[in-house]
């Protein structure tokens, strides 16, 4: 296995020169990568892209990549392993929205929030250039008006585990989640801690199953035979036998197999009929409705309200 | 307005001026715009935990308008399902024996508590028609005067024995009316695992021997709440993996139950506390694991690696979120355990090889595979992949597995792999499988029980093939006596292929022993369908339970295939070799043709322009699946298309039988055959020509004779004179033309007689022809051959002299 490059001020200046950590959408590039010389003794690091982009991001573990594909599903704009710089810097919806720019709070940074917790910042082993801290998923909520509140952090650890079934507060990764909850504080916006025990289990399994099918752009040849079939069929088959989406498309509109399964998974996926993916889809039996009410449920915890 | 029935609750929420906890409906009557609700939970009474008592208050009457009001304004809120009883109102009695029953009891105390409690309340509540007379509290007194009448006795006062009807009465309708509701609430009172709580400070558990035997001042030591968490941190921290529970005991009492002198010599001495002055090593056992949950002592004894994969329970394997075919593969390498030999002498030992395997996650189909010597790298797992989702029609025929029926080898695309941190981990691999759609998840290291997909999958081949095969390693260490696998070596190469085809067909087509679910038995069973890998990956597939993307199986084929360089020329594309290094060199037997007017017009330009343009110039990148020779790709980089072209040779078994690395081994044999080839007609032409030099020299000689003959040499206009008389003579002396064949043993010193020996047709020259033996014409002809050599030999070293005379 190759070994870890050295962490040097050039290094580190070029890496951020090139955009590290910077970027929205297609574009931003995380801070932490998966290399040959990361591998996880603990993890499994998942490298995959979320649906409605092509970059391919880099998630730690795969309660990582369930997370990021649920708030995906439920509309939110995901960055992985988002730099929480220890210098003073921008709000992370910074240049999103150039107008909003001047209205956005800055942070003083983790080296002083470390410091007024009263925990030791760190800094890259052997050096003393100081560590740079990364949130597991930082999510962009564009359903929130708000710029300045529409971010969410969200550390992903593993909440049945011992370590945090048991917390500790001198460990480490304790100390470090209440650094991380004081930063989101002091910014103003939403944080939490979650891995994939807090949602019901056949959410993630369905979305991943149907993420590759969730996009199909407007100007593909296929999105006329989607259109004309949700307004034909739309409402029906929300009363009918899942299986009968893909048996009318092939009969009537004479889609290939392979072509039925992807509409069908992509309305499933855009719940363009309100299913509920939580539980357990049943072919022979018409979708349950709760998909759109569990999206909102999630947008909402997102967002930090509070019914 | 909320429709609220009795069994429902009401719960508080933001500032309710009617109620302050949750209540339990009772009655409703909306006529009178009366409703009766009771609080749930029991008030607690005394402040000190060992004195609290628990008591449910009494029902309470309030006005429906205002509650639905109060709900309307969110200060309230409906729970239309009522809440969740308590667990031990819903035990039977049968399960509070076994919670409760204690050592020496026929029934437990909750039981029979439970039974007495509803005993006394019995006649008043058995009666479900009238029960709402008792939400009237005058008449509930009265009912209740009444009943203590009835109980009462010598040992309770009357005031006692009402004041625990209305009690008993008050948690009935509190917890759900039912028998159930006045079971006692014996969970708080202390029992196994919980904290016994002690009026006085003393030592909990038996006496020590000492104290059993009456020495004073010798009892044990009691724990105080400090102690506790001292056991608790000694336990965390001072039992880890090396040491024990002794040791850790013991510096536990170092650390914390000593006291710290300066001996003689200035040096401190930690002199350990007495044994009543420090908690004992069972105290210490038992409190140090009470303080520190999740670390049990089972634990200590387990590495940090080891423990991360036993210290959880997890109900589920990492392939059990797999619902769909393709949604997740998993990719791993290994090397066979068979030893080969050379396709070119099987004398030859190769070693062993590697195979990659692309495996299904949910039912565990193979898709694909790459046997062959190049280790695992981004080329042999891109080969892999390209495998899984190649139709594998022609590759069958080329292994000669004709018996198998093609459609039986499913090509799947998949969402993503799981993989080691081996084969995959790699920039070129990872790009590759992004250009496809496919995602990686690189598993932790060393953790390859979470691989357990393809990890399976290569044990069952390691024992379907490779152990049965000659020159097997059986994938253990050779030990001395045995005969080296080496030595053993049989098989090449291909038949490897051939035989892990073989086995993976097996593996993907034999029935399957498991349990049907009932929707295979309804879609497969009741259809005669047997239950295979393929068939069961097929089902799904056609059921639409299948990893799709908007990126068809075709386009990502094409992403996995191979470039390749190739030549528009007047007939065709011609692949160029790689193994040639500058020098262009095509693959001669095959070439691929397409009516796409692009490709007609590229090798139009090759025809018309070929001289005037640099030949590399007509070069270009074609895309090629080495499983399926019989077709190339073009791309057009201006519009994007994919152009394909299919393959001609006149050699009609070569797609069949040879592979592209075939073919261009092919051509290296046949350039040893072409070498012997040149020389051979070099030979040849170099007699050809030294025949001619002789005929030319003979010609030459006998014309010099003609020349010496004469007075002087004729002049250049006497030799073009009479060209026309001579040539006309000449004709009369031929037959067609041409000059008679004369019998070498006829006599030719004087000129023949035509006449005589040929009529106008040429018959009689015939007969005379044939009347020769061929017995007599071959050993005239070696006489003269010889004759004639000799004379040719003499005229060589002739010229040879002249030459260096010359030099």
């Amino acid at each position: 296995m190759a070994r870890a490059p050295k962490v040097t001020w050039v290094r580190l200046n070029s890496a951020m020169a090139s955009g590290m950590g910077t970027g929205f959408g297609e574009y931003y590039k995380p801070v932490l990568e998966i290399k040959r010389w990361n591998p996880s003794p603990m993890s499994v690091q998942v490298l995959k892209a979320l649906p409605r982009f092509k970059r391919e991001c880099h998630f730690f573990s795969h309660s990582e990549w369930y997370l990021g594909l649920l708030f995906s599903w439920v509309g939110a704009h995901i960055r992985e392993q988002f730099p929480l710089w220890p210098w003073q810097h921008s709000h992370p919806e910074y240049s999103r929205n150039q107008e909003m720019d001047s209205i956005l709070p800055e942070s003083v940074g983790m080296a002083e929030i470390c410091r007024d917790a009263g925990i030791k910042h760190g800094t890259f082993v052997g050096t003393n250039i100081p560590y740079i801290w990364s949130m597991d998923l930082c999510a962009h909520m564009p359903w929130v008006s708000d710029l300045k509140k529409s971010t969410c952090l969200i550390s992903v650890k593993p909440l049945t585990s011992e370590q945090y079934l048991y917390v500790d507060p001198l460990h480490r990764g304790t100390e470090k989640l209440e650094c991380e909850r004081r930063y989101a504080n002091q910014l103003g916006i939403n944080y939490f801690v979650g891995d994939r025990s807090l949602f019901p289990g056949p959410v993630f399994a369905q979305l991943e199953l149907l993420a590759d099918a969730a996009i199909l752009p407007a100007t593909h040849p296929w999105s006329y035979t989607l259109h004309s079939f949700l307004d034909r069929h739309g409402e029906a088959a929300q009363n009918e036998p899942l299986q009968s989406i893909r048996e009318r498309l092939i009969t009537d509109y004479n889609c290939s197999p392979a072509q039925a399964t992807f509409f069908k998974n992509h309305i499933l996926w855009n719940q363009l009929i309100d299913c509920d993916l939580s539980v357990k889809l049943k072919e022979s039996q018409p979708p349950k409705k709760g998909g759109l009410a569990l999206i909102q449920a999630i947008r909402n915890s997102m967002a930090g309200v509070t019914r | 307005m909320n429709n609220i029935i009795p069994g429902m609750a009401i719960q508080t929420k933001n500032g309710s001026a009617l109620l302050d906890c949750i209540v339990r409906v009772l009655y409703i009557n909306k006529d009178n715009n009366l409703s009766i609700v009771i609080p749930i939970l029991p008030k607690r009474s005394g402040s000190n935990k060992t004195n609290m008592r628990l008591y449910f208050v009494g029902m309470r009457s309030l006005p429906l308008d205002r509650i639905n009001e109060e709900i309307s304004q969110h200060k309230l809120r409906l729970l239309t399902n009522g809440v969740k009883p308590r667990a031990d109102v819903m035990a039977t009695d049968d399960e509070l024996d076994k919670k409760y029953l204690r050592k020496g009891q026929s029934i437990s105390i909750p039981r029979k508590k439970r039974a007495e409690r509803y005993a006394i309340i019995q006649p008043l509540v058995h009666d479900h028609e009238n029960i709402t007379l008792l939400f009237d509290p005058q008449v509930r007194s009265e009912l209740i005067t009444k009943r203590a009448n009835d109980l009462k006795s010598e040992d309770c006062s009357l005031k006692r024995i009402t004041k625990q009807i209305s009690e008993i009465l008050n948690q009935y309708f509190a917890e759900g009316s039912t028998v159930g509701a006045v079971t006692p609430y014996s969970a708080n009172q202390g029992g196994r695992g919980k904290e016994k709580s002690t009026k006085k400070k003393r030592k909990l558990g038996r006496p020590n021997t000492p104290t059993t035997n009456g020495a004073n001042n010798t009892a044990g030591f009691i724990m105080s709440d400090q102690d506790k968490d001292i056991c608790g941190f000694a336990w965390r921290n001072y039992y880890i993996k090396g040491s024990t529970i002794t040791k850790a005991h013991r510096k536990m009492r170092r650390e914390f139950y000593s006291d710290i002198s300066i001996n003689d010599e200035g040096k401190s001495v930690l002199s350990l506390k007495r044994i009543n002055e420090h908690p004992s090593q069972n105290q210490f056992e038992t409190w140090g694991q009470n303080r520190s949950p999740g670390h049990e002592s089972w634990k200590k004894q387990i590495s940090k690696f080891n423990l991360n994969r036993l210290g959880r329970v997890l109900f589920g394997t990492s392939d059990s979120d797999i619902i769909a075919v393709g949604q997740r593969g998993a990719v791993d390498s290994t090397s066979i355990d068979v030893e080969l030999v050379s396709v070119a002498s099987r004398l030859d030992r190769i070693g062993t090889a590697h195979r990659i395997l692309i495996v299904d996650g949910l039912y565990y189909y193979i898709s694909g595979f790459y046997l062959g010597l190049d280790a695992p790298s981004a080329e042999t797992v891109g080969l892999a992949f390209l495998h899984s989702l190649t139709d594998k029609t022609e590759w069958l025929k080329w292994l000669g597995l004709d018996d198998q029926n093609p459609e039986d080898w499913i090509p799947i695309q998949y969402g993503s792999v799981t993989a080691d941190n081996t084969d995959l981990r790699c920039q070129a691999v990872e790009e590759k499988l992004a250009s496809i759609g496919t995602g990686i998840k690189f598993v932790g290291v060393a953790r390859s029980d979470l691989n357990a997909t393809v990890e399976t999958s290569h044990h069952i081949l390691h024992r379907m093939v490779d152990h049965n095969m000659h020159g097997t390693t059986h994938g253990q260490k050779h030990e001395r006596g045995e005969e080296l696998a080496t030595v053993l070596a049989r098989h090449t190469t291909i038949e490897a292929i051939r035989e892990t085809a073989r086995a993976i067909y097996t593996h993907n087509t034999i029935e399957l022993d498991i349990q049907p679910t009932l929707e295979m038995r309804r879609d497969l069973i009741e259809k005669g369908i047997k239950l295979t890998r393929a068939n069961l990956t097929r089902w799904e597939i056609n059921r639409g339970r299948c990893h799709t993307t908007l990126m068809g199986e075709d386009e990502a084929l094409i992403k996995l295939l191979i470039p390749v360089r190739g030549t528009f020329t007047q007939h065709g594309v011609k692949l160029l070799r790689t193994d040639t290094g500058n020098k262009r060199e095509f693959i001669e037997q095959i070439r691929y043709i397409s009516h796409h007017p692009l490709i007609k017009a590229r090798a139009m330009k090759a025809k018309v322009a070929r001289a005037r343009v640099n030949a590399i110039s007509h070069d270009d990148d074609f895309l090629h699946n080495p499983y399926k020779p019989t077709e190339i790709f073009f791309k057009d980089i201006y519009t994007g298309e994919l152009i394909k072209l299919d393959l001609v040779t006149k050699d009609s078994d070569l797609p069949d039988e040879c592979s592209m690395p075939d073919i261009v081994d092919l051509m290296k044999r046949d350039a040893i055959y072409s070498f012997n080839v040149k020389e051979s007609r070099n030979q040849t032409l170099s007699d050809l020509e030294f025949h001619q030099e002789q005929t030319k020299e003979n010609a030459e000689e006998e014309y010099q004779d003609s020349l010496s003959k004469l007075d002087k040499p004729p002049s250049k206009a006497s030799l073009k004179r009479n060209k026309k008389d001579n040539r006309n003579q000449e004709k009369g002396r031929f037959i067609y033309g041409m000059p008679p064949q004369i019998p070498e043993n006829v006599n030719t010193s004087s000129p023949p007689d035509i006449s005589s020996i040929s009529d106008k047709n040429g018959e009689n020259t015939k007969d005379f022809i044939t009347q020769l033996s061929m017995q007599e014409m071959k050993s005239e002809k070696a006489n003269s051959v010889s004759e004639e050599n000799n004379i040719a030999l003499a005229a060589l070293r002739k010229r040879r002299e002249r030459r260096y005379a010359n030099v």
